[in-house]
């Protein structure tokens, strides 16, 4: 199958240069770390916080994260227009879309397993009660996150106010998986599940963007 | 017997310029077009809407008769002013990455074959950022040939060539046509390529209109 | 313009005054809150407008990905920036209202709260428009965009109405009654709004229309000059 060779040779291309020059890892995750450091500092520990701060703080982490390393993954592409070659490909153009997907995925999944327990340790939340559910809720969102971002860098690909406007449409628009993965989250912190209702939101965020740009993509994958 | 090629009534407006205006064009198996016009007219632009990369306002485009669709692009290359290369891979993973997503059998040995041609198999192993324009615009149209397209698009292929590869690539060009390949080719130059007879075609208010040959 | 239409223009004009005076004569004080009420005529009509100009850009966003006619996307783009203005309306005018009622000029209460969320959306279709080049692109990125950001504001609301489930309430309408009078005023400045806005889009989009035909004849000159000055140069 054309589709999923030349998706897997995307996803391979991204990982080899990653894993060769970890740079997109390394200024990410500074970032990152410098933000969760700046979090404790001005916080005193999370003594100070309400019920969703922590979750909420947590949360916006991820996100800026993973916005950072989702512009820096899009300026690799463009070093010397690469980005265009995606509209030659032999098969559907979403292929670009599914790729950056799971490459992005990929690494921001890796950024959190440092990060997660770093901020739990930080600021003294205790993650570690409920591990199961815990890493459940964050690959849901984060799928659901990266999707998102994925699908609005390919729109503003030829903007040229790229920078601030994946920022602008991408916060707006999660607003509800943000809103549920605080919520859930929070409940698993105080030790039980949360509401089934916001699992919902989180899944139904994950299936419609990562669903929906497959259909729409041939409209916007051009130069 | 269709053509490989068939614009028939592009437009296009870049902003408020409209840079093609009615633009047609034909292309048959082993002909060479050369597309002059000033800069700014509109060739690289027409080169884009040809090979698929970016829509028409208005008219039609077709690839050996058929409408554009993701299985046909398997059978066209592109060569623009970016070399669609990436800078931390280096030229054999490169020209490996493009091979992988055309599908070639024999991916590896078809690398090593162009690396050869393009003289850069001693550079292989070098990452491509630290290329030279010269080094980059060989692995580029390495990468544009590799999958052996029937219709090629070239976009200023001689920019950056020595003279040996100039001569290299004239002579590939040559073999691609009697081999029955179609080949839009935009460059600034005639002096390298003036061994070959090619149709001339020149770029006017967003129409082409026959020009001189070289 | 023809007969008919200054004829419903003017029709708009007079509505509009005897808008004006339901508003601020015609109409009661309310119980507890007075006079401040009546800027709720203005805020919710012009609320009304600004949930229509977006849902109306989504759809003309649609049918200009089918049909291809630039007519369509140019109404689209007039009716998103429309929009965007009475949006800020809605935002300035519910800020006025909430520092008279509730004593504070801005609360997380989820209407208010997605009224913010759409303001940001729009902008950033504005934005997203204005920044790219390619006419056909831009065209249809906006178009995409427009109809995924319209789809998700019934998401965004129901999300943040029940995420505010569990906060305490700060506002509620309980005990709000609206005696007929207030009710025929509200009825009719949204039916004025709504004739305003009509208005707008559709001279706007001609506008629009008459700027972009402008564009392409004053590109048709250029090419007729250019090629008139190479026949006399050759």
């Amino acid at each position: 199958m054309n589709f999923w060779r030349v998706l897997w040779s995307m996803v391979g291309k991204d990982l080899r240069i990653e894993w060769r020059t970890k740079q997109l890892f390394i200024s990410s995750l500074s970032f990152a770390l410098l933000l969760v450091f700046l979090m404790g500092l001005v916080l005193y520990g999370s003594g100070n916080m309400t019920r969703f701060a922590d979750a909420g703080l947590l949360w916006l982490l991820i996100m800026m994260a993973g916005l950072f390393s989702l512009n820096r993954q899009d300026d690799k592409e463009r070093w010397d227009g690469a980005i265009y070659a995606a509209t030659l490909v032999p098969t559907d153009r979403s292929v670009l879309f599914y790729a950056r997907v799971i490459s992005h995925l990929l690494f921001v999944a890796v950024m959190e397993i440092v990060l997660v327990p770093l901020y739990s340790v930080v600021l003294g939340t205790s993650i570690q009660v409920a591990w199961g559910p815990i890493i459940l809720v964050l690959l849901m969102g984060t799928i659901g996150f990266v999707a998102v971002g994925a699908m609005l860098t390919s729109l503003a690909l030829t903007s040229s106010l790229r920078e601030i406007l994946v920022p602008l449409m991408i916060f707006p628009l999660s607003v509800p998986l943000l809103l549920g993965a605080v919520e859930v989250t929070s409940s698993i912190l105080q030790g039980n599940w949360g509401k089934g209702v916001w699992w919902a939101v989180i899944g139904a965020y994950d299936v419609l963007f990562l669903g929906l740009p497959g259909l729409l993509y041939d409209f916007i994958a051009e130069v | 017997m269709s053509h490989l090629l068939e614009l028939q009534g592009i437009q296009k407006s870049l902003g408020h310029r409209s840079v093609l205006n009615g633009a047609d064009l034909t292309i048959d198996a082993g002909e060479i077009v050369w597309l002059v016009g000033p800069n700014g007219s509109g060739k690289t632009t027409l080169i884009k809407v040809a090979a698929g990369m970016s829509t028409p306002g208005k008219g039609t485009v077709s690839w050996f008769g058929n409408r554009p669709s993701p299985r046909l692009r398997a059978r066209i290359g592109v060569l623009l002013d970016a070399s669609f290369l990436y800078g931390e891979l280096t030229a054999e993973e490169n020209l490996f990455y493009y091979a992988r997503i055309y599908g070639l059998q024999d991916a590896r040995q078809k690398v090593q074959e162009w690396l050869e041609r393009v003289r850069l198999h001693r550079d292989k192993h070098v990452l491509v950022k630290a290329f030279s324009k010269g080094m980059k615009q060989r692995l580029a149209i390495a990468r544009a040939f590799i999958h052996q397209p029937e219709v090629l698009f070239l976009d200023e292929p001689y920019d950056g060539l020595d003279v040996a590869s100039s001569q290299h690539l004239t002579a590939w060009l040559k073999a691609m046509r009697e081999a029955g390949t179609g080949i839009l080719l935009v460059s600034h130059e005639d002096t390298a390529f003036r061994g070959l007879s090619v149709r001339t075609l020149k770029l006017s208010q967003g129409r082409l209109i026959k020009g001189e040959s070289p | 313009m023809k007969k008919w239409q200054w004829t419903l223009i003017s029709l708009l004009g007079i509505g509009m005054i005897v808008s004006q005076y339901l508003d601020f004569i015609a109409s009661p004080p309310e119980a507890q809150m007075g006079n401040v009420v009546r800027i709720l005529y203005f805020h919710v009509a012009s609320a009304i407008v600004a949930f229509t100009a977006f849902g109306i850009t989504a759809l003309l966003g649609l049918v200009f990905l089918v049909r291809k006619q630039w007519i369509w996307d140019q109404m689209a783009r007039v009716s998103a920036e429309i929009g965007m203005v009475y949006t800020t309306f809605v935002l300035i005018s519910g800020s006025i209202w909430g520092d008279a009622v509730w004593n504070t000029w801005w609360t997380w209460d989820p209407t208010l709260t997605t009224t913010l969320i759409l303001w940001f959306l729009y902008l950033a279709y504005i934005l997203l428009r204005a920044s790219i080049t390619d006419r056909e692109r831009a065209a249809k990125v906006a178009s995409v965009y427009g109809f995924i950001a319209a789809i998700d504001i019934p998401v965004i609301h129901q999300s943040v109405t029940w995420w505010r489930g569990i906060h305490p309430n700060v506002i509620t309408m309980q005990g709000f009654n609206m005696p007929p009078m207030m009710v025929y005023t509200l009825m009719f400045s949204f039916v004025v709004f709504l004739g305003l806005y009509a208005v707008i889009l559709w001279i706007s989009t001609m506008m629009a229309k008459d700027r972009d035909d402008l564009n392409d004849l004053r590109e048709l000159a250029r090419n007729a000059l250019a090629k008139y000055d190479e026949r006399v140069g050759s």
